[in-house]
């Protein structure tokens, strides 16, 4: 590996580093938080020896060490919004080496992998909620395949194409049945219990949470005072 | 204008269709059968409101209740295999006179014999349609399977990526 080819496969490993860090939501506190802020800090110090020599005295490696960021992140609980949000911003980083391809390379599967986690770890309520999320999912699946698929990297284009496959047949069935999101609209400002007795059969509960259809309603619709829900607003079908 | 048989009798469409009635395999005559089904609805009265809901959950499972009889002077074999049959677990395929097969299991059944009438059993059977067990069937947890296709796709990106900077190094591992 040249100089050159080092410090910019360096400046894609160590960027990533610190993109990961930013997924975690109160990243600056915590336990969680500090083990994603030490393991990536680590792979940050640590980029030239990982790449020069390949494994440090203990043991690690450049992919696993890169890995083990995302998957202590996922672990802290990064949301899906900063974890895509890396991704797209990731898939904007400039190179020209080949080490430095192949360093944001599996740096985007990982963090695709690490979406797919995220996804397959949330809670759905509504199809819009999945659709949206699939949706998202797809922009960005779809430039990675195209451009291991315009390289010729079989293995890894072979293990995304699979993963982006088992992703979307897992959101679309468990899309499948959750109720949709439909407006609704009033003559005028009723109660909060008098509208989920008005669509619901059960106002109690519902069939997907443990959620009151109340509580659902003021939630959905950030209601101020839940004696007055305003004349329009949005509710689940079931 | 009905068509004619080959003797030139006006043809009966369903006659022709008429068959044997028998439930698994053990026959019977019918004198009368019927089906019944509908929809399973679940209304809902509102207070202060006029205009009820009803919900429908579903199709009524269809039920077949069946007057079937066996005669002859060698009508006893006939008769316990066709007991035997009606009370055989699992569903069983019954053959309609004018329907087609389809998978029942027999919930009750009498049998009746008359002093008067030798040589002669009435059945009163019901029928309801097996269906299947959709209830309980195994389902993929597809968000497993995602998790664990997300962990062996980002364990062989990182095993290939070593083996890349390996190479990039000259270095053989």
């Amino acid at each position: 590996m040249t100089l050159s080819e080092l410090k910019e496969a360096m400046a894609i490993v160590q960027y990533f580093a610190m993109a990961i860090i930013t997924t975690v939501p109160g990243a600056q506190t915590g336990r969680q938080s500090s083990d994603v802020r030490r393991v990536a800090n680590d792979v940050y110090t640590n980029a030239e020896l990982l790449l020069r020599y390949g494994t440090l005295i203990d043991g690690s490696h450049i992919g696993d060490a890169m890995l083990n960021i995302v998957t202590t992140a996922v672990a802290a609980g990064a949301t899906f919004d900063n974890m895509y949000r890396v991704l797209t911003e990731f898939h904007n980083q400039p190179v020209i080496t080949l080490p430095g391809q192949a360093v944001k390379d599996a740096g985007i599967i990982y963090l695709l992998s690490a979406l797919v986690l995220i996804t397959a770890n949330t809670t759905f309520v509504s199809r819009q909620d999945v659709n949206s999320y699939l949706t998202r999912m797809l922009n960005g699946f779809t430039p990675s395949v195209e451009i291991l698929a315009d390289r010729g990297d079989i293995e890894n284009y072979r293990e995304v194409l699979a993963l982006q496959a088992a992703m979307v047949h897992d959101l679309t069935v468990r899309a499948r049945p959750l109720p949709t999101i439909i407006n609704y609209t009033t003559a005028s400002p009723y109660p909060a219990l008098k509208l989920a007795n008005w669509r619901y059969p059960d106002a109690t509960q519902s069939p997907f949470n443990t959620d009151l259809r109340v509580s659902q309603l003021i939630t959905e619709n950030n209601i101020v005072h839940p004696a007055f829900c305003p004349v329009e607003g949005i509710l689940l079908t079931a | 204008m009905p068509g004619r048989t080959q003797y030139g009798m006006p043809s009966n469409p369903w006659r022709d269709r008429y068959q044997q009635a028998s439930f698994r395999g053990a026959i019977f005559y019918t004198e009368n059968d019927a089906r019944a089904s509908g929809r399973r609805v679940a209304v809902h009265q509102y207070p202060k409101r006029d205009t009820p809901y009803s919900e429908d959950m579903g199709r009524r499972a269809v039920q077949h209740p069946i007057t079937g009889y066996l005669i002859g002077p060698d009508y006893i074999g006939p008769r316990d295999e066709l007991t035997d049959a009606l009370e055989k677990e699992g569903p069983g395929q019954l053959i309609h006179p004018l329907l087609r097969p389809m998978q029942v299991i027999c919930t009750n059944y009498t049998v009746t014999e008359t002093r008067e009438r030798g040589g002669y059993c009435t059945f009163e059977m019901m029928f309801v349609e097996a269906g299947s067990d959709a209830g309980s069937s195994p389902t993929q947890d597809t968000a497993a399977a995602a998790s664990q296709s997300a962990n062996s796709t980002s364990a062989f990106a990182a095993g290939n990526l070593n083996s890349q900077v390996d190479a990039f190094n000259g270095t053989n591992r």
